[in-house]
């Protein structure tokens, strides 16, 4: 018989821990696919400012969506256009964009704009990625002014083209709507504002928070300077995890 | 090679292996104490974490479990505090503790933060709603004095003068807010939030009071404001076609930040100081208007510190 050295016998309970951080930590699916746009050009070349906030957020955002699994993808500058968007749309089942963003055109249509690497930037309509949709999505995030408003002349607001309607659930799993949450502002977001509040969102609801406890802590973390007026719809007690989705009436 | 032999087990281990096993322990318990910083770091560089974790001393430990303890307390919170979580926010460049409150059952009824440096209260966040919270017993006339009453439990004082209240659905709360203001001058993004049930309960409340710098003796006409700040539009080649430039009359404090000048890196400057706010609204493709406020020393006509919309 083999003396087992002390060492050796470590070595099962080691695996066996290593094993539990990878799958513990690694995404739940492989197939769930998120889109992490941000508008750099707008605030920094366009109105003449050194921006560095899109860049942050960017970066927040993503490891935020990666953190909860999903295969995630980031588009900014000359890479973040309204084509890129329309072709994407269809398979997102996260999205995270921070640009401008506002009620467009003669029917007051709520859009946001894309970066494109110049001041141009084309608005990407509500309506337009309502066409695309097939389903709805998991996480939404319009780090924008105006879109966490309802929609006007009829038309679909931007939650509800991904699915979420204006409704949510309680923090104790009453009105459940299933694995989805919008997150957007109504009125003028300013982004020094944007930045506190969503870098303590995602930093609560990738340390054990849902993201209805998430939104409370952050917007009461002193985050708000500037009258920026955050909200949230659907489901209060959701990790932000993403899992196959409720079919909807509007984004069908 | 020599070898030594466990007591307990009577297993020969190399003479080597247990020394070299020590030292890998405390150069990894090395590196982790440098990632958790004791000392306060300096202003952040872009790009670098906007949060920061620290170490938390255990005379600091227990003095902040004693501080959220008789906060928790104060405001009938049923739980004990646990330890604190300490970080530095390289925006504000102060130090937060932040603490759960958990029930008897180890459930997280409340989150409190304190400020690291002085104990004061920052913000209350309960997470144990329950259904009586939406019994309609509390109607915007009568959100105010509760307000009040809860931020007497949690050792504040609420600001002389009527609050502005309104419903807020995210937080499915009455917000009520009193705006701080310094020689009557509102101090911008300092005061007093508490949000209130609909059952009187209290959902949560955030308060935020910064140092402030001596008013000037002397100070700039509005017009000269509106001058410094569009001279910087047209420095930076802000499109000044159509430009609207509006200049608050009404003076108010604000801290300095980074906006306007280059480099990126937060401003160092603690302090409130008196400025006056000027509002350019920038035209863009379509009707829409891409919106900038520029804070301007009322004292010096420097440009203090700015924001723009999304």
């Amino acid at each position: 018989m083999v003396e087992a050295r002390w060492w050796h016998r470590l070595g099962p309970p080691i695996a066996a821990s290593i094993a539990v951080l990878v799958l513990g930590s690694a995404p739940a699916q492989a197939d769930y696919q998120a889109s992490d746009y941000s508008n750099i050009t707008a605030f920094d070349v366009c109105d003449g400012t050194n921006d560095t906030i899109s860049a942050d957020l960017k970066v927040i955002a993503r490891d935020a969506y990666r953190y909860f699994g999903y295969t995630t993808a980031v588009y900014a500058a000359d890479t973040f256009t309204k084509a890129k968007v329309l072709a994407r749309n269809p398979n997102d089942v996260g999205v995270y964009v921070h640009s401008h963003g506002d009620f467009y055109g003669s029917n007051d249509i709520q859009g946001f704009r894309d970066d494109g690497g110049d001041c141009s930037q084309a608005i990407v309509y509500a309506s337009e990625i309502k066409k695309g949709r097939a389903g709805g999505a998991n996480l939404v995030v319009m780090s924008t002014c105006h879109l966490g408003e309802p929609g006007r002349n009829g038309y679909a607001s931007m939650s509800e083209v991904y699915g979420i309607e204006r409704k949510r659930s309680d923090p104790t799993g009453g009105g459940y709507r299933g694995p989805e949450f919008f997150l957007g502002y109504k009125g003028l977001a300013w982004t020094a504002d944007q930045l506190r509040f969503e870098r303590a969102f995602f930093d609560y609801a990738t340390h054990g928070k849902n993201l209805g406890d998430a939104f409370k802590l952050a917007l009461a973390a002193n985050t708000i300077r500037f009258a920026t007026d955050p909200t949230w719809f659907g489901t209060y007690t959701y990790s932000g995890r993403p899992s196959p989705v409720m079919p909807c009436e509007l984004c069908l | 090679m020599h070898a030594i032999t466990d007591r307990a087990t009577g297993q020969r281990h190399p003479r080597l292996l247990r020394p070299a096993i020590i030292v890998a322990c405390v150069l990894i318990g090395l590196a982790i104490g440098l990632a958790a910083r004791a000392d306060t770091p300096p202003g952040r560089r872009p790009g670098a974490p906007l949060v920061e974790p620290m170490t938390v001393s255990a005379a600091d430990r227990a003095a902040t479990r004693a501080r959220v303890g008789e906060i928790a307390r104060g405001l009938r919170i049923p739980g004990r505090a646990g330890s604190p979580r300490r970080t530095f926010h390289a925006l504000d460049l102060g130090i937060v503790d932040e603490t759960d409150v958990a029930d008897h059952r180890g459930r997280i009824v409340a989150v409190i933060r304190t400020d690291g440096a002085t104990g004061a209260l920052r913000s209350v966040v309960r997470l144990d709603w329950t259904t009586d919270a939406d019994d309609p017993r509390v109607d915007r006339s009568g959100a105010a004095a509760h307000a009040r009453r809860h931020a007497r439990l949690a050792g504040l004082v609420a600001p002389a003068g009527h609050p502005s209240v309104r419903w807020d659905d995210a937080m499915d709360a009455w917000r009520v807010d009193w705006v701080r203001r310094i020689d009557g001058l509102a101090v911008t993004g300092d005061g007093l939030t508490v949000w209130v049930h609909r059952g009187g309960q209290l959902a949560a409340m955030t308060r935020s009071e910064t140092a402030s710098s001596a008013p000037p003796l002397e100070r700039i006409a509005p017009a000269a404001a509106a001058a410094a700040a569009r001279a910087w539009a047209d420095r930076h080649g802000v499109p000044t076609k159509d430009l609207s430039v509006v200049v608050d009359t009404e003076l108010t404090w604000v801290r300095p930040n980074d906006f306007l000048t280059r480099g990126g890196a937060q401003d160092t400057d603690l302090l409130l100081h008196l400025a006056y706010r000027v509002d350019l609204a920038i035209p863009m493709t379509g009707s829409s208007r891409h919106r900038i406020a520029i804070f301007v020393d009322a004292g010096s006509g420097a440009l203090l510190a700015g924001v723009e919309t999304a």
